[in-house]
């Protein structure tokens, strides 16, 4: 083996443990976030800190939102789906932000349809505005005396990815696909092991 | 003389008055020729829920734009027109939402309250939908839809639900829309 040889040799290994040490990045720890207590889909007092271990998805939303909360739960059904053995390492949190319409009954039934590990949450009025505040979330009740439905919900859409010990790591958008929550929420583990 | 034979003429074209009617009648609920819905199709509703939405394509083949003034369903109490949009958390100028994918910047703000997200998407009933000229109008989710209030029966993948939607000119379109999930 020449002295060229050894060189590209040393090279190599060194772009390997380049490699790898990119992987295993650590991700920041945002200031956001943090532990809440609301009430869950059966009713019972829920405390986030009961979570420690697993990875956390928090969205904030509705069920008689037509659009944007089943859209979200139907990508993080096939979120579920691509994650294979991990999945279980991952637990989605919805957080009604209307209390009014989304009772436990209503939460655990609507959700219920769709096929991910996911726990309704809902709380008094005062207790959701705590967590929206603790998370940077928006949300606002607009009448609408002229519909059939009498008031809309406009919220915020961002998606938030806790880590096993409960820190916000990831927020992904609207738009995010599988693929980008997928690989998030891989990341996630793999920086927690 | 004249004002009597005036009198006899108006009696013998009286009997015209109801037919015109009739027709007058008949064109105002008329089906356009000239616009077409298709590819309709509705969301299986949520278990809880008896309501759903409707999205479709309107197209119009007709050099005049035309709009969407009502919708009604026989399987629903009201069928009202909606959009989604994104509006500003805080009633500024409308926004877009940041890069889709991408996670977004950290947010940092005073202890216990984060900085506020300033983009919220919310669902608005609209009066109308226009269909341009020679153009088309296309409903699908996070845009332009109809939702279906007080529907008659639970509805199922597979199901179908007649929906008929009247025009600013009086006439009407019917489609089928298909139930199904995504």
């Amino acid at each position: 083996m020449d002295g060229s040889q050894i060189v590209r040799g040393c090279i190599a290994v060194l772009v390997a443990l380049a490699g790898l040490s990119c992987h295993r990045a650590e991700l920041p720890v945002l200031s956001l976030g943090g532990d809440f207590v609301l009430t869950d889909d059966n009713g019972q007092r829920f405390e986030l800190s009961s979570l420690r271990g697993k990875a956390v998805l928090i969205f904030f939303g509705y069920t008689s939102c037509p659009d944007a909360c089943p859209t979200t739960l139907s990508k993080l059904s096939a979120v579920y789906r691509k994650l294979g053995d991990d999945a279980k390492r991952v637990k989605t949190l919805y957080v009604s932000v209307d209390p009014e319409r989304d009772t436990p009954a209503v939460l655990k039934a609507d959700l219920g349809s769709f096929h991910l590990d996911a726990l309704g949450l809902t709380g008094t009025k005062a207790e959701i505005d705590k967590v929206v505040a603790l998370y940077g979330a928006s949300y606002e009740i607009i009448p609408t005396p002229e519909s059939a439905m009498k008031y809309s919900v406009a919220h915020s859409t961002t998606l938030y990815a806790l880590d096993p010990a409960g820190r916000t790591r990831l927020l992904f958008s609207y738009d995010a696909g599988v693929d980008e929550i997928v690989a998030g929420l891989r990341t996630i583990l793999a920086s927690s092991t | 003389m004249r004002k009597k034979q005036d009198s006899r003429l108006w009696r013998r074209k009286l009997w015209m008055l109801p037919i015109a009617c009739f027709l007058f009648a008949a064109v105002l609920g008329a089906q356009n020729a000239a616009v077409v819905a298709h590819d309709a199709w509705a969301r299986v509703p949520a278990p809880s829920k008896m309501e759903t939405a409707v999205y479709m394509v309107i197209e119009n083949h007709s050099a005049q734009p035309r709009a969407v003034v009502s919708v009604s369903s026989n399987a629903a109490d009201k069928v009202e027109m909606h959009q989604m949009k994104m509006i500003a958390a805080e009633k500024k100028e409308d926004k877009a939402s940041s890069m889709p994918g991408m996670a977004k910047k950290e947010e940092s703000g005073m202890p216990g309250m984060a900085k506020k997200e300033q983009t919220m998407m919310v669902m608005t009933p609209v009066a109308q939908i226009p269909v341009p000229a020679n153009g088309k109008a296309t409903l699908e989710p996070n845009g332009l839809h109809m939702m279906a209030f007080g529907l008659k029966s639970k509805l199922a993948e597979g199901d179908k639900l007649v929906v008929t939607l009247k025009l600013d000119d009086g006439t009407t379109v019917p489609v089928t829309a298909v139930v199904r999930k995504e």
